[in-house]
């Protein structure tokens, strides 16, 4: 029992087998591989470790911590048969056209509003996109049609640019309108 | 009273979260109570081009769901006031941390790509970090202000164009700063929603080259353009070959739309819609309004192929043109219903002629307006003459196969 076969990577008894993450406060997770592999960053691990895969010692996560997996590990259980998402662009504007958000993934965003931008880093480092997307897209909407005031009280944004700078920034930039 | 707000203090103590999170769950349902107010700064300024009939609402994007209509539900009254929006920063309370500063500059690149370049040009003077991740040359920022344009055709005016941008910003041409590159600070990052050219006489003609170059040069470089609207009411063709050959080294424009009258509509017309190569990918529109010329011109105007010269559109019906079509290696044509409102609705019926051995692709947009009564009347003489009291349009694209 050791170590165990992981030739078929794609079967499905894999996906139900669990595998156990450490993350690094030393919590241990037992996921299910299907779940984990949300994450590409673990799906590589798995892949690459393939023969050798020890699914009991588990997987080390040097960069995430507990209270964040937990929360990561909600959004990969309820996406781990989503689709990928697709990223479209206004072709005149060239703005991204935002998702459209499940009433879950609402709920989701509006129960861990103070973490969003730990859960954006959870989801850059584990690689999901869809977490790691629609996060950015939350954070986004802060900044999106608000004043310049409203922005800078938002993210506690110190003004550390000198008047010269700003000079050439408004000469640069005439549409700067701040 | 106070027992309340000591209990709510008491459940702040114990679990901040969950009670941050109740309330904006309270408050956002609040919200879809209150009207739908639009932002101030979306206003856009009133300007003639707008006003044709030709743009609707919905072309300019103010009302579609392209700019987030979501977006437009927030009242800001709320964040000010009632609930503190600000984000709490790092769950490690020192009080040091900083939100904008720990971020990683490839997040920022990231959630920056959500937001209009209106919204970036606020943001690129907020501090170091975020002017650094917006200006830096970053390939995935393309994003595009939407300007409108209302030019000057007065040569003795002190400026050529006035622009304004969604967030109401206004800029005059001649006005910036530095007046060799006036026109590309206004453009870069920018398009041009839409410009409308009408040509009566060839000294139109004249004055439009004149004016694009001017407008050219101090931009150095061409004139971004969504859709540029050319009224032709000439006669002859010689003026509109030329407009053709110096259009493409001053305007670059998506869309290129042609307004004719309709006696134009002919084989020399066609040939030089034909020969204009476009170096972007240009659509050529020909918008027309009739109620029976339309099917003549139609029918000369689609000369380059044998297959439209042999067949009227109206009088075979779809089985036997799309039998028709595919012997002759076509796309079988494509009818649909568009329901407007209860009381009229469209039919369009698309006819695309794509064939290996044509350079272009021809796309033929015939819509019927004709009201919903139209089905129930059983009286077949009422039917045909209440049909063609309505108007229809026809409407031609040319695309260049890729």
């Amino acid at each position: 029992m050791a170590t165990e076969s992981a030739n078929g990577v794609s079967s499905p008894e894999l996906n139900e087998r669990d595998v156990v993450i450490t993350t690094n406060d030393n919590r241990n997770f037992t996921v299910k591989i299907g779940v984990a592999r949300v994450s590409k960053t673990i799906n590589n691990m798995i892949q690459d470790l393939g023969e050798s895969l020890d699914l009991s010692s588990g997987i080390p996560l040097p960069n995430v911590d507990g209270p964040i997996f937990e929360k990561v590990l909600e959004w990969c259980e309820e996406h781990k048969n989503a689709p990928e998402i697709k990223v479209e662009q206004d072709p005149h504007t060239r703005e991204r056209k935002w998702f459209t958000m499940t009433e879950w993934e609402e709920e989701y965003f509006r129960k861990f509003l103070s973490h969003l931008w730990d859960l954006a880093m959870a989801a850059n480092y584990l690689e999901i996109p869809s977490l790691y997307y629609y996060t950015c897209q939350k954070l986004a909407e802060r900044i999106k049609g608000r004043t310049p005031e409203q922005i800078r009280e938002m993210f506690g944004i110190e003004d550390d640019l000198t008047e010269e700078e700003k000079a050439e920034i408004r000469r640069t930039n005439v549409w700067c309108t701040y | 009273m106070k027992n309340q707000s000591r209990e709510k203090l008491q459940q702040l103590e114990k679990n901040p979260q969950e009670y941050m999170a109740r309330k904006f769950v309270k408050i956002s349902k609040r919200k879809s109570f209150k009207r739908r107010r639009e932002p101030k700064a979306y206003e856009v300024p009133h300007s003639n081009y707008f006003h044709e009939g030709r743009w609707k609402d919905e072309d300019l994007g103010w009302s579609g769901t392209d700019y987030g209509s979501e977006d437009y539900e927030t009242d800001w009254d709320d964040y000010g006031t009632d609930w503190d929006y600000s984000i709490p920063t790092n769950s490690s309370n020192d009080g040091t941390s900083n939100l904008v500063k720990d971020l990683p500059d490839e997040i920022w690149e990231r959630i920056f790509t959500n937001v209009s370049r209106d919204d970036l040009d606020l943001c690129t003077r907020m501090c170091h970090k975020w002017h650094r991740v917006i200006e830096g040359g970053s390939k995935r920022l393309t994003q595009r202000r939407v300007v409108y344009g209302r030019y000057c055709r007065d040569p003795n005016a002190r400026f050529l164009l006035k622009v304004y941008s969604r967030r109401g910003k206004t800029i005059r041409v001649e006005d910036c700063p530095n007046r060799q590159n006036s026109g590309f600070y206004v453009f870069k990052n920018s398009i041009l929603w839409c410009m409308d050219e009408r040509v009566w006489n060839s000294e139109d003609i004249d004055r439009l080259e004149a004016y694009l170059k001017k407008l050219c040069d101090l931009g150095g470089e061409r004139i971004p353009v969504k859709s540029f609207i050319l009224h032709y009411h000439l006669r002859n063709i010689g003026q509109l070959e030329r407009f053709h050959h110096f259009f493409p080294y001053y305007v670059n424009a998506e869309e290129l739309v042609h307004i004719y009258g309709g006696d134009i509509l002919n084989k020399k017309f066609w040939k030089c819609l034909e020969d204009f190569g476009p170096t972007t990918a240009v659509n050529i529109e020909t918008s027309y309004y009739s109620t029976d010329v339309h099917r003549d011109a139609f029918c000369e105007t689609i000369e380059p192929s044998k297959f439209f010269k042999e067949i009227d559109i109206h009088r075979c019906g779809f089985s036997e043109f799309n039998r028709i079509a595919e012997e002759n290696g076509f796309e079988p044509v494509r009818q649909v219903l568009l329901q407007i409102s209860p009381h009229e609705r469209h039919k369009i019926n698309v006819h695309r002629l794509d064939h290996p051995k044509l350079k272009w692709v021809l796309e033929a947009t015939m819509t019927y307006k004709c009201a919903l009564e139209w089905n129930k009347d059983k009286n077949q003489i009422f039917r045909y003459q209440y049909w063609r009291s309505r108007y229809n349009t026809l409407t031609l694209k040319i695309m260049e196969i890729d």
